[in-house]
C-alpha cells in the first residue's frame, strides 16, 4: 500500500475547522456534567431513602454499563417508547449522555473536594462568626475547588475523547470528518492517522493549560 | 462579664460537662488546669458555640442565650462576643495571613476593607508577624500558624478569648514565644482570656484565678497561690503532684 502524503497533508485544514465544535461538545458536556453532578450529589447525600435510593441506582448504571451502550439506549431505544424523545437531535444526544455518563464520577469529585476541607478550619469559621454562606464562599469552596481541579480535568478530557462516540449516530464531528474524509477518496488510513494527530495535539494542549491553570490555583499549597 | 451557669453538655452516652457554673469580670484572666479527657475544651467550645450544650445558659457583655431554647441568630450574636485560639491552629489554608486576620472584620463586622487592613496590621505586629503578611500558612511553621491563629482571635473584636491549650502542638523551642505574646496581652487587661493549659508555671504567672475540672465540673478554684501551694482537694493535690 501507497502513503498518500498529498492526501494525508490535504486533511488536516478540513480536520482543524471540525476542532471547536468538538471543544464546544465536551464543554457543554463538562458543564451539563457539573450540574447533574452537584445534583446527584445532593440527591445522594440525601435524608430522604427513596431519593438516595434512586441516586444510587443511576450511578451505578452508569459506572457499570459502556458509555456506547448508554448513547445507543438513549438515542436508538428510548426514542421507539416515548415519542418526544424522537425529536431529541444527535448532537444533544450525545451531549446528554456524555454528561449523564461522567456525572456519577463528578458527583464523587465534588464530594472528595469538599470532605477535603478538615474540620478544624470549619470550626475556626464558625468561631470568628461566619455565616454558613460565608463559610461556604470565603473557605470550604475555594479549598474544594482546588482539591477537585486535577480530577475534573481528567473528567473534561474524557469527555472530549468520548465526543468521538458521536460519529456512530451520524453526528458529525472531529472522527467523522476523517471517515469522510477517507470514505470519499478511499483512502481511509490517512485520514484516521491525521485525525489521531489532531485528537493528539488539542488534548496534550488541554493537558498542559490544565496543568498551568492547576500551578496557579494550587500556589497555597 | 461572662456568665455561665449549670452548663450541661453530652456525647452520647458520654456526661462530659455536668453542670459547670463559672463567672469572670472584664480583662480577668482564668487558667483552666485538670486531667485529660475530663472536659475542659468542651467547656471552651461550649462557651464559642462551636459544641451545643444541651443544657444551661451563658451570656457575655451582656448578650444572653439559653441552651435549650436559642435561635440561630442568638447564637451568632454571643458566638461574636468570643473567639477561640485552638490547640491545632486552624488557620484557613487558603487565606494568606493578612487575609487570615482581615476575614472577621471584612465578613462579620463588614469593615470596609481599608480600615480592615489597617487593623489587621495592628495585630499582626503585635505577634511580630510583619515579615510574613502575604505568606500562605503552608510555608509557616507552627509558631508561626499560632500567631496568626491568636491576632485572628484579636481581629473577632471578642469581649472573651478562648486559649484551648496555644501551646501543646508546638516544638519546645517555639512555646516560650507563644507564651510570651499571650503574656503581654493577659497584662492588658482589656479582654477576658480563659486559657486551657498544661504549662503550670505560666498559669501560675499570668492567671488572676485558677480553675481545676475533673470529672465534669469545678472542682476547685482561687488564686494561683491558693490552688499551687494549697489546694483544698486530694485529687487537685494529686494532678499537681503528678506534674512534678
Ligand atoms: N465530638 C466529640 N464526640 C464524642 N466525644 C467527645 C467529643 N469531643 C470530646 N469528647 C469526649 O469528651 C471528653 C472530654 O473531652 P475534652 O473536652 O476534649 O477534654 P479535655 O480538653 O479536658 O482533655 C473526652 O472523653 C472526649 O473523648
Ligand atoms: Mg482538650
Amino acid at each position: 500500500m501507497r502513503f498518500d502524503n498529498e492526501f494525508f497533508v490535504s486533511c488536516f485544514p478540513k480536520l482543524i475547522l471540525k476542532v471547536p465544535y468538538t471543544l464546544w461538545l465536551g464543554i457543554i458536556a463538562f458543564l451539563a456534567a457539573f450540574i447533574l453532578g452537584l445534583f446527584l450529589e445532593i440527591c445522594y447525600t440525601s435524608k430522604n431513602r427513596i431519593v438516595k435510593g434512586l441516586a444510587g441506582i443511576y450511578i451505578s448504571y452508569f459506572r457499570s454499563t459502556p458509555y456506547i451502550t448508554q448513547l445507543f439506549i438513549f438515542y436508538f431505544g428510548l426514542p421507539q417508547v416515548f415519542d418526544f424523545m424522537k425529536s431529541v437531535t444527535g448532537s444533544a444526544a450525545l451531549i446528554i449522555t456524555i454528561a449523564m455518563n461522567s456525572s456519577a464520577f463528578i458527583a464523587e469529585t465534588i464530594r472528595g473536594g469538599l470532605l477535603s476541607v478538615d474540620r478544624g478550619q470549619k470550626e475556626a469559621g464558625l468561631s470568628i462568626g461566619l455565616s454558613t454562606f460565608a463559610m461556604y464562599k470565603e473557605i470550604i469552596l475555594p479549598q474544594a475547588f482546588v482539591a477537585a481541579f486535577p480530577s475534573l480535568g481528567n473528567a473534561f478530557i474524557t469527555m472530549i475523547k468520548n465526543t468521538a462516540i458521536g460519529f456512530t449516530i451520524g453526528v458529525v464531528e472531529l472522527l467523522s470528518q476523517a471517515k469522510m474524509l477517507g470514505g470519499s477518496s478511499l483512502n481511509f488510513f490517512e485520514a484516521y492517522i491525521a485525525v489521531g494527530i489532531v485528537y493528539w495535539v488539542v488534548l496534550v494542549v488541554i493537558d498542559r493549560l490544565l496543568k498551568m491553570m492547576e500551578t496557579k490555583i494550587c500556589k497555597y499549597l | 462579664m461572662i456568665r455561665v451557669e449549670n452548663l450541661h453538655k453530652s456525647f452520647g452516652d458520654l456526661h462530659v460537662l455536668k453542670g459547670i457554673d463559672f463567672a469572670a469580670k472584664k480583662g480577668e484572666v482564668v487558667a483552666i488546669i485538670g486531667p485529660s479527657g475530663m472536659g475542659k475544651s468542651t467547656f471552651l467550645r461550649c462557651i464559642n458555640f462551636i459544641e451545643r450544650p444541651e443544657k444551661g445558659r451563658l451570656e457575655i457583655d451582656g448578650v444572653r442565650v439559653d441552651a435549650e431554647s436559642c435561635k440561630e441568630k442568638e447564637i451568632r450574636a454571643v458566638r461574636m462576643k468570643s473567639s477561640m485560639v485552638f490547640q491545632n491552629y486552624n488557620v484557613f489554608k487558603n487565606k494568606t495571613v493578612l487575609q487570615n486576620v482581615m476575614l472577621p472584620m471584612l465578613s462579620v463586622q463588614n469593615m470596609d476593607k481599608q480600615a480592615a487592613q489597617e487593623r489587621a496590621l495592628g495585630y499582626l505586629e503585635q505577634v511580630g508577624l510583619m515579615d510574613k503578611t502575604n505568606e500562605y500558612p503552608s510555608r509557616l511553621s507552627g509558631g508561626q500558624q499560632q500567631r496568626v491563629g491568636i491576632a485572628r482571635a484579636m481581629a473577632v473584636n471578642p469581649k472573651v478569648i478562648l486559649f484551648d491549650e496555644p501551646t501543646s502542638s508546638l516544638d519546645p523551642e517555639l512555646v516560650a514565644g507563644i507564651l510570651e505574646i499571650i503574656r503581654r496581652l493577659a497584662k492588658e487587661h482589656e479582654r477576658t482570656m480563659l486559657i486551657v493549659t498544661h504549662e503550670m508555671r505560666f498559669a501560675r504567672d499570668i492567671a488572676d484565678r485558677v480553675l481545676f475540672m475533673d470529672g465534669g465540673v469545678i472542682l476547685e478554684e482561687g488564686t494561683p497561690e491558693k490552688i499551687f501551694s494549697g489546694p483544698e482537694h486530694e485529687r487537685t493535690k494529686r494532678f499537681l503532684d503528678q506534674l512534678k
